[in-house]
């Protein structure tokens, strides 16, 4: 990009201008409302504060200066070192369930308004901040892309919310209290209660819209041509989590098996599900194995697989950091091994069995059955062995209380919702392509 | 819980929310209508139409002037004059009687009369009788008009009659449907009768009231004839004004109008209602068969630009074939002021007649000129001279100038125009019309220039087209309605905003303003963006395949795609097709673009054929004496030997002339591929299974040649060291050299892969000359001639020189010693181009020591080129030894060989050149090894490549092996380490794609092809480290040489490769075409290194090579869009391209000059009435006749007339006459602006409504009056020897006249079609013979095809409009002669003549009186064996040949007056035409008896029968033997055996 940096500078120095003044006077709005409403003013003065900074920061980011923009920038080591760091495979996964971890073992410190308020001015602070790396920007505020910004906010939102009811309602539980849905058993009235504010949401999210519509173009890209496919090739954003499960798995399995068990798994919750604690309040003590499963399977294995796709999968469907140049040339070396040749040509130092060239088809089906039999017992054996083992060891409750039936529905549910991590895992870290590689059938797995 | 009235949330703070974001929606819906309503091309159209209202409103100024006014005040008296005239009585009384006088039964007969007779008496006593009479003819009008009403209701009679008749009709018929009875049928039969009878008597009255009503009709109708007319004039003289002041009418666009409808059409701009019908409305074209390809689908063309280009197809009032506003530029301009102070009261337009107006057109401040009276000093204001071009020139510099007859295309800016903006005057600011008043009416100085500066045209989109006689105006063969902007121009058609039409800047400064004022990006979405206008010419090439259909013609003079054409001349002169195929064809028939491929290679697999045959055969001979007692193998020997002398033979054919030797190729082939019965498995000719495919037929081949000289024998020419230091730079040698620069292009390397070029390099070199030299095959030199006399070197050095001057080289080379010989630049994007290559310091080339003769191959060459190189383009000089003569023209018994004496003169010629050192030295052997090794381990594992490279490939390898590997197979010696590498680098470096390089016969192209180019994905462009390279580069100079600076890429080409487009891609690689290697070569082999070569081109070339390949797109529009040629058209453009192929522009004239005038009535002396055959007189129309007197607003009329400058008596430059009408001294100095110039032209023209005839009368030409001058085409050599030849001619002969050198020099082609016969001028072309003995040099023998004379005899044809192929010729039908010959003996009888005898042709005979008359023919031209006596300079051509050569209707103008067809022919009008004298003039009646036009007839006559003539003379029937009696039995026993009777 020569020569095109103080272009994109100016470019990006208006609206970058604009989101500081907002971020300051969101925090001014803030510290009017601790001191007034919540009378502290010592937190008052704190977010005043950080009004005041960011207030600093909207002349330097509106001069569009290169020396100027430099200072609210991230500085170049730490965008090196994030690019890093994310580049190795493992870590962006790991990390995502780690973070979710911990805001899960240290919820009721999260919850808090004020860790919370923090948190989302260190999130905008640091879009702010990484916004000034074109690769950054090019990334976040193409049109297809601002949404789900927007949703990612939303989505932090919300989570936080929902903890932090469910932490609230757990709390008073704890102290012999009713969790506060049920203080609220007032019934109100359709108008204006409902009505009302139905009709005003209508208003501001038609308002909303429009704005967006003037502002943001449809982004139209050139005419599909079946020589020329774009690079990299992207599913909507919603199926970017489908899309990322084909960097692990064969079409048939992550587009047609996984889905549908999607599907038919969150068509089964219902009969499922036992647990008749937490009907109609948040609470997540009362129902943990629901609660973690959900936020497992909805925001490590589904949202954080589209944000994945969508800022960090570039040309060649390659890994990129969010400060990295999204450049074709890049090259990954991927030299991936299936378990048959693991097991046969490095284990056993023996050629893959395969059938003689006059072999009938029968034969040749028994040839590959060899081949692959490493790949279909440890697969069987997971399927088949997991469900007993876990009915006499940690769901030893789940077993007695659900039934044969319904526990082995769950397990089985559970295992191949497990089956994309492992399978993640394996490949990131011993090259393994497919357990089972029967290409003959086009059947891999 | 109960219900409460409480509601949940705060009911007012709920209300403030829902206001609050009420509002939000209310404002942002305003801004959507906001954002949807005010779009960008809006402001645009309303732009526009207020320029189209104001130039309205400005045009009706000219009606409005005093000659005008005058004129319909003129006119309207007399309609009134007329008005008070007395009816005419005659006619009065003649009406009044018919209408006393009617019809029996019409209700005329009430009509009372007694009114109009009372008027009528009134009348003639009336005073003013102007109201009577229109009361009169009111009421005659009346009568009249119910006459018409009586007529109407007869007819409607009629018409009802006749519908009962139908169904009558139709009821008889139905009748016989129904079978009637006969008694029903009479009934129907008579009913249909009786109606039948009432229509006919319906009908009579009907006619006869329509006569009665056309009778008064046209009785009234002459009674006001003249009123009528009177009106009509009036009428006619304000329609203008009256359609202008409609037109502004509608322009007009506002809220409310001052009459009715009240409410103006602005309403319905507003938003909502501007679906109704607004007049700012988006311009839709569609073009349903110009396609859009969008991959998967070709989508009709939706064009809107013309939505805010709303003038682009406006053309100017003054000339429908120009814009009416050309983008804006300034200029300035020479105002004439009036000799004294007018008046105090005059104003502006009384003094100048110019006229300001209130509001500019763009810019309401501008200060615009409105209108500009014609033939006023505003109009008259002449553009100020540049300064350069105010410097002063020598009479003999001016003289040369017009001799190079250079293009002068600049548009003449003379003359204040409607819509200039006044800028400046004499240099002072004018901001306002006060100021600009001032300086004109008071401060200035009385009757000196005003020097005023002015911008003229305006900014786009409010522009018309540049060149609308080409696209989009009406007539243009690119109207807009047809083919749309997008299908040229590209872009986003649809689009309505000038971002996302995918405008492309031209430049930076363009691309800098255009993001700024619109925002503009590089909307890389849209695969078709608009080409920069810089290349707008390529999109030429999607329809124009043939390219040469691009060139100025008649109708288009002015180049209408002068770059693309130089880049198509550069690609074919520098032979880029050798190695990037140009395939214009995606199947056999499918043409999808230019066609530039290689021919066949044919003759060279033959030549190879040929001599692989030969070496066999000497293999075999040497056999034969070994084996001499074996039968069978002695059989098998000579069986083979047999076979490979047909090979040979056929080779032989094969190589001389494939082109047609077809039967011979085919044989060949057959030959080849036919299995030989063998008993051993010995092949009979090594690796001839390729060479015999390549001999296979091409659908659609390519046509082009190779442009090097072949290499086959270049061992024979060259020695090493000259190899050595050609190859690694050609350019040492010959600095203007077209071969491109392999070695050495090291400015992107640097470190370790530096040192490997530096390395490897010189072994390449030394490779490929050592391939070349071992491969040279054995060539037979052609033998001078004998008898030669022996020469004085001085003297054969002059005569050399004098030879290669004259005798036509200087057409396709120049030399240092002729540095005026260089062709002028006509192309200035082309720039130089040779045809040949520059022939200085060919001594230090070819005189070389070693086993190459260079000489000796020189004089070979020159004697016959093809000898050495087949395929060649040089042609056969026919250099023929020369009996020298004395000055009087006198035979000395010297015999000189001119091709002897033309090599000793070049090769005298010796530069400083040395070879370069390592030249001279022995290989670098060092790192031979290491690079044959890293060859090898490209096709072998490192242990065998280790292994081969000691001990060469296994023999029992051979049978696998292919190209260089060959050379190892044995043992591997250095020699043949060497051969290895040049083979390899021949094959790598592409050498054979320009020269035929023995080994190489089926190779294929090594380029990628460029046949799409033009859309190939930049994706699939590899641009590596390039912006890093052109970085480092910029740093570099700037560091280094501010001088430098030049040589880096143009920052606009740097842009266009950060931006990965095409163009800036192909730029770079054109200027540094290994620089794509930048640090991107170390961790590869040296032959992966790209291996493009460096062309000599400038950027100017490069730029135009990179439009042509840009236009390369391979997709062509539907068929009825591409140009396809035919007819004449088609044989025009197929013969320029033979035309330029063989350069035979490069000697004669093709086409004249043509200067575009405008000049004042009395500029030009009228030409001389003369005596001229009727059939010689050119006739113009009416029309034509007034077009020609048309004059301009400046008072000018304009003409175009073609010929060349008049030359001088004494040196044969053109001739320049100063003010005074003096011819200009050659030392002096003039202002190029004040002199005159005599002009002969070639061609009638029509010059304010007189005729000029060619060859009557010299133009005088004053200089200003020239506005564009068009070069001629060819004639290079001619122009440039004209004055030199008549310098030698006087010397021998001071009596010459200069003007009389184009007769002694290549003739011009002009009118050649017309000219001569087409069957002849083939075979001429095909092996020319000597025609004129006058000529210096003579006309060379072509390496064409039959097919390509073909090409040359249809263009000339076509290009005058002659028939052909074939033409009937009348004259030479016996019937013809026998008639003619018949009624002269009748003359002659009449006259009392004696009458020749039955057996003789009398009038042929008379005819032929003439010619052999001492005074006439025969006094210059040669004819049979008669020769005349003289120098060669005033001898014509044979007469005897005269009826194979020429058309016989041009022998008949020819004859008649000569000068009428060369203005510079010295042969005078022999049989002259005068209508006043006996006989029409003529010669005398002793020698032909008649008029002078049967004379004529009978010379023609007898000049296209002279054989039939010569034949009647010497019978042949007396030679014949009487026959021997036994041949008659013979004969007759013939006649039984055959059985016939």
């Amino acid at each position: 990009m020569h020569g095109n940096e103080s272009e994109f500078l100016q470019g990006i120095s208006g609206f970058l201008g604009g989101f500081y003044i907002t971020l300051a006077v969101i925090n001014g709005v803030a510290a009017l409302y601790v001191w007034e409403g919540l009378h502290k003013p010592k937190l008052a003065l704190v977010w005043l504060t950080l009004a005041v900074f960011f207030l600093i920061l909207s002349p330097l980011a509106l001069s569009g200066e290169a020396h100027l923009m430099e200072m609210i920038s991230v500085p170049e080591s730490i965008r090196n070192l994030i690019n890093a760091v994310i580049g190795i495979p493992w870590v962006y996964s790991t990390g995502t369930l780690l973070l979710l971890s911990l805001l899960y073992i240290f919820r009721n410190f999260f919850v808090k308004p004020v860790v919370a308020w923090t948190g989302l001015n260190a999130a905008l602070l640091l879009m702010g901040l990484s916004i000034t790396n074109p690769s950054f920007a090019a990334i976040v505020t193409k049109p297809d892309n601002v949404p789900i910004v927007g949703l990612v906010f939303l989505l932090g939102f919300f989570t936080w919310l929902s903890a932090n009811k469910a932490v609230t309602n757990d709390q008073r539980m704890k102290q012999g209290l009713e969790p506060t849905e049920k203080q609220d058993q007032e019934k109100v009235l359709v108008w204006p209660d409902l009505v009302y504010t139905e009709l005003i949401c209508m208003i501001a999210v038609m308002a909303l819209l429009l704005v967006w519509g003037i502002l943001l173009q449809a982004p139209l890209e050139e005419p599909a041509s079946s020589v020329k496919t774009p690079n990299p090739s992207k599913a909507p954003w919603y199926f970017l989590g489908l899309q990322e499960m084909l960097v692990y798995y064969d079409p048939w399995m992550a587009g047609v098996v996984l889905p549908s068990l999607i599907v038919f798994g969150l068509m089964a919750i219902p009969f499922i599900d036992f647990n008749k604690q937490g009907n109609g309040y948040y609470t997540i003590e009362q129902r943990k194995f629901a609660y973690l499963t959900f936020q497992l399977g909805f925001l490590v294995m589904w949202v954080t697989l589209i944000v994945l796709g969508t800022f960090l999968r570039g040309p060649n469907w390659n890994f990129f950091g969010p400060y990295e140049i999204w450049d074709p040339h890049k090259v990954e070396a991927l030299n991936n091994i299936d378990l048959s040749e693991y097991f046969w040509v490095i284990g056993l130092h023996r050629a893959l069995p395969s059938a003689p060239p006059d072999a009938g088809a029968m034969e040749q089906i028994g040839y590959i059955i060899f081949r692959e039999l490493p790949g279909i017992l440890l697969l069987a054996g997971y399927l088949l062995v997991m469900p007993p083992l876990l009915a006499i060891t940690v769901f030893r409750k789940f077993f007695v209380r659900m039934g044969f039936l319904r526990f082995m529905l769950m397990a089985n549910l559970l295992l191949f919702m497990m089956l994309l991590p492992i399978k993640m895992v394996l490949r990131w870290t011993v090259n393994l392509k497919y357990i089972i590689h029967i290409d003959e059938y086009f059947l891999n797995f | 819980m109960p219900a409460t009235e409480k509601t949940w949330r705060s009911q007012k703070l709920m209300h403030a929310i829902f206001g609050i974001s009420g509002l939000v929606l209310l404002l942002s819906t305003y801004w959507m209508l906001q954002a949807d309503h005010s779009r960008e091309w809006k402001g645009y159209q309303r732009n526009a139409r207020n320029i189209e209202r104001d130039l309205t409103r400005w045009k009706k100024y000219e009606f409005q002037t005093r000659e005008v006014q005058d004129e319909v005040e003129k006119l309207a008296e007399q309609l009134k004059a007329v008005q008070t005239k007395d009816l005419d009585k005659a006619l009065y009384a003649k009406l009044i009687k018919k209408i006393e006088n009617p019809i029996p039964d019409s209700d005329s007969s009430k009509i009372d009369l007694s009114e109009i007779k009372s008027l009528h008496d009134q009348l003639q006593q009336a005073s003013d009788k102007t109201e009577i009479r229109q009361q009169l003819i009111a009421q005659l009008q009346e009568i009249v008009g119910k006459a018409k009403s009586d007529e109407k209701e007869r007819s409607r009679l009629r018409k009802f009659q006749n519908a009962d008749y139908d169904a009558a009709k139709a009821k008889l018929s139905l009748g016989v449907r129904d079978s009637l009875s006969d008694d029903e049928m009479t009934a129907l039969q008579a009913k249909v009768d009786r109606e039948s009878d009432e229509v006919a008597k319906r009908t009579e009255t009907y006619e006869a009231f329509n006569t009665y009503r056309k009778d008064l009709e046209d009785t009234l109708g002459q009674m006001t004839t003249e009123e009528v007319d009177a009106s009509k004039a009036l009428e006619g003289k304000q329609a203008d004004l009256k359609l202008l002041e409609v037109a502004a009418q509608e322009s007009t666009v506002t809220y409310f109008e001052s009459s009715f409808p009240f409410l103006g059409k602005k309403w319905l701009e507003l938003p909502i209602l501007d679906a109704f019908n607004s007049p700012l409305t988006i311009d839709n074209h569609h073009y349903p068969e110009l396609l859009v390809d969008y991959n998967f689908k070709g989508v009709a063309r939706f064009d809107r630009c013309t939505t805010c280009h709303r003038s682009i197809d406006k053309a100017s009032t003054h000339d429908p074939r120009k814009p009416a506003y050309l983008p804006a530029r300034e200029l300035t301009l020479l105002l004439g002021t009036p000799d004294a102070k007018p008046e105090a009261v005059k104003t502006l337009r009384e003094v100048y007649g110019i006229r300001i107006a209130n509001e500019g057109l763009v810019d309401s401040n501008d200060l615009t000129v409105s209108y500009v009276r014609p033939s006023s000093p505003a109009a008259l204001a002449i553009a100020a001279p540049d300064t350069e071009n105010t410097n002063r020139k020598t009479g003999l510099q001016l003289r040369q100038v017009v001799a190079q007859s250079l293009n002068q295309l600049a548009e003449p800016k003379n003359g204040l125009q409607v819509g200039d903006v006044i800028l400046a005057i004499n240099g002072n600011k004018i901001l306002e019309e006060r100021a600009f008043q001032r300086f004109l009416m008071q401060t200035t100085k009385w009757g000196e220039l005003l020097k005023i500066r002015v911008r003229r045209g305006l900014p786009q989109p409010y522009t018309g087209h540049p060149r609308l006689d080409l696209f989009t105006g009406p007539s243009s063969p690119h109207a807009l309605q047809k083919i749309g902007c997008t299908s040229c121009h590209e872009g986003q058609g649809s689009a309505t905003a000038f971002k996302w039409t995918s405008h492309t800047p031209s430049n930076l400064d363009q691309r800098e303003a255009w993001q700024k004022e619109h925002g503009w990006f590089n909307n890389h979405h849209w695969i078709f963006p608009m080409y920069p206008n810089r290349f707008a010419e390529a999109s030429c090439l999607r329809c124009h395949h043939e390219v040469t259909d691009l060139q100025p013609s008649e109708r288009f003079p002015e180049p209408p795609a002068a770059k693309l054409m130089a880049g198509h001349k550069l690609i074919n002169s520098y032979g880029c097709f050798g190695c990037h195929e140009i395939n214009g064809f995606d199947g056999p028939d499918q043409r999808v673009g230019p066609d530039l491929r290689l021919e066949p290679n044919y003759f060279a697999v033959a030549q190879e054929l040929g001599h692989l045959a030969e070496r066999r055969v000497r293999d075999y001979q040497k056999q034969l004496q070994k084996v001499s007692g074996d039968a069978d193998q002695l059989a098998e020997v000579n069986r083979r030997l047999a076979i490979l002398s047909e090979i040979r033979n056929l080779a032989g054919q094969v190589a001389s002339d494939w082109e047609h030797a077809h039967g011979a190729r085919q044989q060949l082939r057959e030959l080849l591929s036919s299995k030989i019965e063998s008993t051993s498995d010995e092949p009979l000719l090594p690796a001839s299974d390729n060479l015999a495919r390549t001999l296979n037929d091409v659908d659609s081949p390519g046509r082009l040649r190779k442009v090097g000289p072949s290499l086959r024998y270049v061992g024979h020419k060259l020695d090493k060291k000259f190899l050595y230091d050609w190859i690694q730079e050609p350019k040492h040698f010959r600095p203007g050299t077209k071969m491109p620069q392999f070695f050495g292009l090291r400015e992107h390397l640097d470190g370790t892969d530096l040192e490997t070029s530096q390395k490897f390099e010189p072994i390449e070199i030394r490779g490929i000359v050592t391939y070349l030299l071992q491969q040279t095959q054995d060539y037979q030199p052609v033998d001078p001639p004998t008898d030669i006399d022996p020469v004085d070197s001085a003297e054969q050095l002059e005569r050399g020189k004098r030879l290669f001057q004259t005798r036509g080289c200087l057409a396709c080379h120049t030399h240092e010693a002729f540095p005026a010989a260089k062709p002028a630049v006509t192309n200035h994007f082309a720039g130089e181009i040779p045809h040949g290559p520059d022939l200085s310091a060919l001594g230090s080339k070819l005189i070389r020591s070693g086993k190459a003769d260079g000489p000796r191959w020189l004089q070979s060459w020159l004697r016959e080129p093809s000898n050495y190189h087949v395929r060649t383009r040089m042609p056969n000089l026919l250099l023929e030894p020369i009996e020298q003569r004395d000055p009087t023209g006198k035979l000395t018994g010297v015999v000189t060989d001119p091709v002897a004496d033309i090599s000793a003169f070049l090769l005298s010629f010796r530069s400083d050149w040395q070879p370069v050192p390592a030249a001279s030295q022995p290989a670098d052997l060092v790192n031979l090894d290491e690079f044959v090794l890293q060859l090898l381990s490209n096709t072998y594992h490192q242990q065998a490549a280790k292994r081969y490279l000691e001990q060469g490939i296994p023999e029992s390898m051979r049978s696998e092996l292919k190209g260089a590997e060959l050379e190892l197979v044995g043992s591997a010696s250095t020699e043949q380490k060497l051969l290895y590498v040049g083979r390899k680098a021949v094959a790598k470096y592409g050498c054979y794609g320009c020269h035929d390089v023995p080994g190489f016969e089926d190779a294929k192209p090594i380029g990628t092809g460029l046949a799409d180019w033009g859309r190939k994905d930049p994706s699939k462009l590899d641009f590596a480290h390039i912006t890093h390279h052109l970085h480092h580069e910029r740093e570099h100079q700037h560091a280094g040489h501010e001088s430098e600076h030049s040589d880096l890429l143009d920052p606009y080409f740097e842009q266009l490769i950060g931006d990965h487009d095409r163009a800036g891609f192909a730029m770079q690689k054109l200027r540094q075409p290994r620089s794509y290697d930048y640090k991107n070569i170390t961790n590869k082999g040296y032959n992966e290194r790209l291996r493009m070569p460096l062309f000599p081109l400038s950027d100017q070339q490069r730029e135009a090579v990179l439009t042509f390949v840009l236009g390369l797109v391979a997709e062509p529009p539907r068929a009825e869009y591409v140009n396809r040629p035919q007819g004449r058209e088609k044989a025009i453009v197929e013969g320029r391209q033979v035309l330029e192929k063989y350069n035979c522009g490069g000697c004669h004239v093709l086409e004249t000059e043509r200067w575009s005038l405008a000049f004042q009535a009395d500029d030009f002396r009228n030409p001389p009435a003369t005596k001229a055959y009727p059939f010689l007189r050119t006739h113009y129309n009416v029309q034509q006749t007034t077009e020609s007197e048309q004059k301009d607003y400046r008072d000018r009329m304009h003409a175009q007339v073609s010929g060349f400058p008049a030359l001088s008596d004494e040196d044969g430059l053109p001739q320049v006459w100063d003010e005074e009408d003096d011819p200009l001294d050659d030392e002096e100095l003039y202002q190029s602006d004040n002199v005159s110039f005599r002009f002969d032209l070639w061609k009638p023209a029509l010059l304010n409504g007189n005729a000029y005839e060619v060859g009557v009368i010299q133009l005088q030409v004053p200089a200003p009056t020239i506005e564009k001058k068009f070069a001629p085409r060819g004639g290079h050599l001619t122009r440039y020897l004209l004055p030199r030849v008549v310098a030698f001619e006087q010397e021998v002969n001071p009596s010459v006249k200069g003007s009389e050198a184009w007769g002694w020099l290549p003739p011009p082609l002009i009118g050649e079609g017309r000219k001569v016969k087409t069957d002849w001028l083939h075979d001429f072309l095909l092996d020319p013979h000597p025609i004129r003995p006058a000529l210096f040099l003579r006309m060379p023998r072509f390496n064409m095809s039959s097919n390509e004379a073909t090409k040359l005899v249809n263009y000339f044809a076509a290009m005058d409009q002659a028939n052909y192929p074939y033409e009937f010729d009348t004259r030479t039908r016996a019937s013809h002669l026998a008639s003619e010959e018949v009624e002269y003996r009748g003359r002659l009888r009449e006259r009392n003549l004696p009458e020749p005898g039955v057996d003789e042709m009398a009038r042929l005979d008379a005819a032929m009186n003439i010619v052999v008359n001492n005074n006439y023919c025969v006094k210059c031209h040669l004819i049979g064996d008669f020769e005349p006596e003289g120098t060669a300079r005033a001898k014509a051509p044979n007469l005897a040949n005269v009826f194979q050569r020429l058309r016989p209707e041009f022998v008949r103008r020819w004859i008649a007056n000569p000068k009428q067809i060369h203005s510079y022919t010295s042969m005078p009008v022999n049989i002259p035409y005068d209508p006043d004298v006996d006989h029409a003039g003529g010669v005398s009646q002793d020698l032909y008896t008649g008029t002078s036009t049967q004379q004529l007839d009978g010379l023609v006559d007898l000049l296209m029968n002279f054989d039939t003539y010569t034949e009647n003379r010497s019978p042949v029937a007396p030679l014949v033997q009487p026959a021997e009696p036994t041949a008659v039995l013979s004969t007759n026993s013939a006649a039984v055996a055959g059985g016939s009777p």
